[in-house]
């Protein structure tokens, strides 16, 4: 609620009718009831008035004396108020503006005019639209807010007379003139300098930053008490532990047995001795070790007060592992056998292993000429050879040389010319590589190997001899064993035919078993001959339908087989294979034939061919209702001359199961059989799928 | 009646010779058949030489049967023979053997050789045998125009 203060005129007025009321009542009713002379209370009355004026007289020169002092005082307030300012206005180093709200500008402080460049009347002149950047987007807002709320403080662009921005802090407030008019201040401070200088700054802390995180080594700082403040990148990756895991711990990368070296450089640092490139091990966060390159300084802030460590850290792992590698190389190589010459060829570095290769010690051998000390045999001149390594730079040829003790050894040599910065041969580096038990071992091996091609040929002759005598043999079973059989079997023939009635009954019956005999002999000759034949001539793997081997010879067999009741069952389709046309045609001829043989007497035959693939190979089988093979015979049956029984139940000449067994291992297959006594047998075969 | 054919049947081995005259004549085909021992006999004979010189009582075959395992010159070398001397090349010889060696079918007809037979051990083969060859050589086929 408004305090109501009444005007000092209305309250003297008030006092005074209050008291002279008052005055009146009271002075009149004691005169009334003290005096009754009305002569006397005239005179008193009289009085009464002249004390009542006298004391209004007094009342008002007191009042108006002490409102007199007031304004006195006032005038006085104010008139030191109005210098202050006006001191204040006239000197204050930020630009002071007095202005309407609607942008006029009515004074204009000597701080504005040197600020804007411009004189008062030039401000006053243009206004506020001539010193603010009208487009500056927040001024708008500015004015909006000081409307608002009476006041504005904040960063305006502001232009210079010659049409220059800067950047101005500004405060400005709104208020009401003595004559009761809106008015308004701004106070300016031109900030172009501390923009200039955040700027600065600011691009140099993200120098700075940049610099942290691009640089290739592991900056952290650490407080005095050891825990981690900042971390950079490189940090992370190095150590693997990230900013957070980190960030306000104590410092995880000292290994436990490191702690206490730690602990002392710490101190030493904080004592002031930092220290630069100081060889040290650290930790990973998956706990294995590195070597690094340290160097500490301590931080201090712009009190110099010391606020924590900063650590700059390489890892050198792999510097020390590969200081320790060429170490281990340079000793390697001290043991190697090179040789290091100057262009006279006289020698300037001699290896421990040329030492030991050729005997002569490094003092022997330094200062020698090489070629004399070695009494090297070149394989071309020694001349051709400096001379394709002046052109090439490099040469490379086998050398003899003579060692210390005469012995001699030959060595691949490998000379590179090694030149000075201007492109001069310097000197020549010679690498020597012992190959004298190689050459002795080729030597070994070439002796050997025309050993064993000599007896290779020898035993090739000696095979080829063989065979001859093999074939040889062949021959004349073929031929001579035939040709006195064919004469058994023929007059035995011409004697049955034509002389039988001049025979008695045992007669013929012997002429009889001899031309069985002789054709039986002939048969198995024939077999013999067949089986030894096999794969040597002619024998052609390639895909061969079995339908135009087994469909012919079904045909073939289909009237012996209708003349004892049996029956050939073939699927719809069979297989190709990769096999010799004429070696199947055996091997299912023999297994037909043997079907038909071995059949049981009183049960109609039936053979039935199927098959099935497996993988890249196809299995015929060969089905019959025969006699059935025992289990303990079902190998032996595929050797040569095995038979099961005799000739005269069972004909045959105990090849024909060899012959399959060989044909189809010259087809790369193979074969088998399953069978039951009584129940019949099934020859399987198992050949290449064409 | 068919005019009678004359065969030359060059085989030393005298059982082979007295089978295979036994199986010519059972098979009854009329055949005049002239042995020959030796491959230099079959020679002389087919080039008129000596004894053979007259061509009426020794006439040229219609057949010839060689063998080629014989002492001296062999079958093959008589073929080769043959095979070259303008006035009989063209007569057609059938090798009778009882080789099965490859290389004695490459050879025979490497030189010329118009059949090879290989002669069966039992004798009703043998008879067989004879049969087709004298059906096909001295009925079927058609005698070549001698020069």
């Amino acid at each position: 609620m408004k305090r109501y203060s009444l005007p000092v005129e209305l309250r003297v007025a008030l006092l005074y009718a209050i008291f002279g009321s008052l005055w009146i009542l009271l002075t009149d009713q004691a005169l009334n009831t003290a005096v009754s002379e009305p002569r006397f209370l005239a005179l008193m009355q009289t009085y009464k008035g002249w004390a009542f004026v006298a004391l209004s007289a007094l009342f008002i020169y007191l009042l108006l004396r002490a409102e007199s002092a007031q304004r006195r005082a006032a005038r006085r307030a104010q008139s030191e108020s109005e210098e202050r300012y006006r001191q204040l206005f006239e000197n204050s180093m930020d630009a002071i503006l007095l202005t309407a709200p609607d942008g006029s500008i009515y004074a204009a402080n000597p701080a504005a005019c040197q600020m804007l460049e411009r004189s008062e009347e030039e401000i006053k002149q243009i206004g506020r639209n001539g010193v603010v950047d009208a487009r500056d987007a927040r001024l708008q807002a500015a004015l909006e807010q000081r409307a608002r709320t009476g006041s504005f403080h904040g960063e305006l662009t502001f232009i210079r007379k010659d049409g220059a921005k800067f950047p101005g802090e500004i405060s400005t407030n709104q208020f009401v003139n003595r004559e009761g008019l809106s008015r308004t201040s701004m106070i300016i401070r031109d900030i172009s300098q501390r923009k200039q200088t955040e700027q600065a700054l600011h691009a140099s802390q993200e120098y700075l930053r940049a610099l942290v995180d691009c640089s290739p080594m592991a900056l952290y700082s650490i407080d005095l008490d050891g825990r981690v403040v900042t971390w950079n990148p490189s940090a992370e990756q190095i150590f693997g532990w990230s900013y957070a895991e980190v960030a306000g711990q104590p410092l995880p990368i000292i290994p436990a047995d490191k702690r206490e070296e730690f602990d002392r450089l710490r101190k030493q640092v904080i004592e002031g001795e930092g220290f630069r490139n100081l060889i040290v091990e650290r930790q990973r966060k998956d706990g294995s070790r590195m070597h690094a390159s340290l160097s500490v300084a301590l931080l201090k802030d712009v009190e110099n007060n010391s606020i924590g460590l900063l650590g700059a850290l390489q890892d050198i792992t792999e510097l020390v592992q590969a200081e320790r590698q060429l170490r281990q190389y340079a000793e390697t190589v001290e043991w190697a056998n090179i040789i290091i010459r100057d262009m006279d060829s006289r020698i300037v570095s001699w290896t421990s292993g040329v030492e030991q290769l050729y005997g002569w010690s490094k003092e022997e051998a330094v200062g020698s000429i090489s070629h004399d000390l070695l009494q090297t045999q070149f394989p071309i001149s020694r001349e051709a050879v400096e001379q394709a390594l002046m052109t090439d730079g490099v040469w490379e040829g086998e050398l003899q040389h003579v060692c210390r003790d005469g012995s001699r050894v030959t060595v691949i040599s490998h000379h590179v010319v090694h030149r000075d910065l201007q492109g001069n041969p310097v000197a020549i580096l010679e690498v020597n590589t012992d190959i004298t038990e190689r050459r002795r071992a080729e030597e070994e091996v070439r002796r050997l190997n025309a050993e064993l091609e000599r007896r290779v040929r020898e035993r090739t002759a000696k095979l080829a001899e063989v065979n001859k005598e093999l074939e040889s043999f062949t021959y004349s079973v073929s031929h001579d064993l035939r040709a006195p059989l064919r004469a058994i079997n023929g007059f035995s023939q011409i004697i049955a035919r034509r002389h039988a009635a001049a025979l008695d009954d045992t007669a013929r019956q012997y002429l009889q078993n001899t031309i069985q005999a002789s054709e039986m002999m002939g048969q198995l000759i024939d077999n013999l001959l067949q089986y030894s034949r096999m794969g040597k001539t002619g024998m052609k793997l390639a895909p061969v339908a079995l339908k135009e081997v087994i469909a012919p010879m079904a045909e073939e067999l289909s009237e012996k087989l209708a003349s004892i009741g049996a029956q050939l069952i073939l699927p719809a389709e069979l297989p190709r294979v990769l096999g010799d046309q004429t070696l199947l045609w055996q091997c299912f001829a023999n297994l037909l034939e043997n079907a038909i043989t071995y059949r049981k007497a009183q049960v109609p035959l039936q053979i039935a061919i199927d098959w099935r693939p497996e993988g890249q190979m196809v299995v015929v089988g060969v089905s019959d209702n025969g006699i059935g093979i025992p289990a303990e015979h079902q190998e032996k049956i595929f050797l040569i001359f095995q038979r099961l029984h005799s000739q005269e139940d069972y004909p045959g000449t105990g090849i024909g199961l060899a012959t399959v067994k060989k044909s189809v291992a010259l087809m790369n297959g193979e074969v088998w059989v399953e069978s039951q006594v009584g129940q019949g047998s099934t020859f399987y075969l198992r050949l290449p799928a064409a | 009646m068919m005019f009678p054919k004359h065969i030359l049947l060059i085989e030393d081995n005298l059982m082979d010779v007295e089978l295979t005259l036994n199986a010519i004549e059972e098979v009854k085909l009329g055949s005049k058949v002239k042995v020959a021992n030796t491959g230099q006999q079959a020679l002389d004979y087919l080039c008129g030489n000596g004894e053979y010189g007259d061509r009426g009582v020794h006439p040229l075959p219609d057949l010839i049967l060689l063998d080629l395992k014989m002492p001296g010159m062999d079958g093959h070398q008589v073929l080769e023979i043959i095979k070259k001397t303008p006035l009989i090349k063209r007569l057609p010889v059938v090798i009778l053997t009882s080789s099965q060696e490859h290389s004695d079918r490459a050879r025979g007809y490497d030189n010329g050789a118009n059949s090879y037979v290989i002669k069966p051990i039992s004798y009703d083969g043998f008879l067989e045998t004879i049969r087709a060859i004298a059906r096909y050589w001295l009925q079927l086929n058609a005698q070549p125009p001698l020069q």
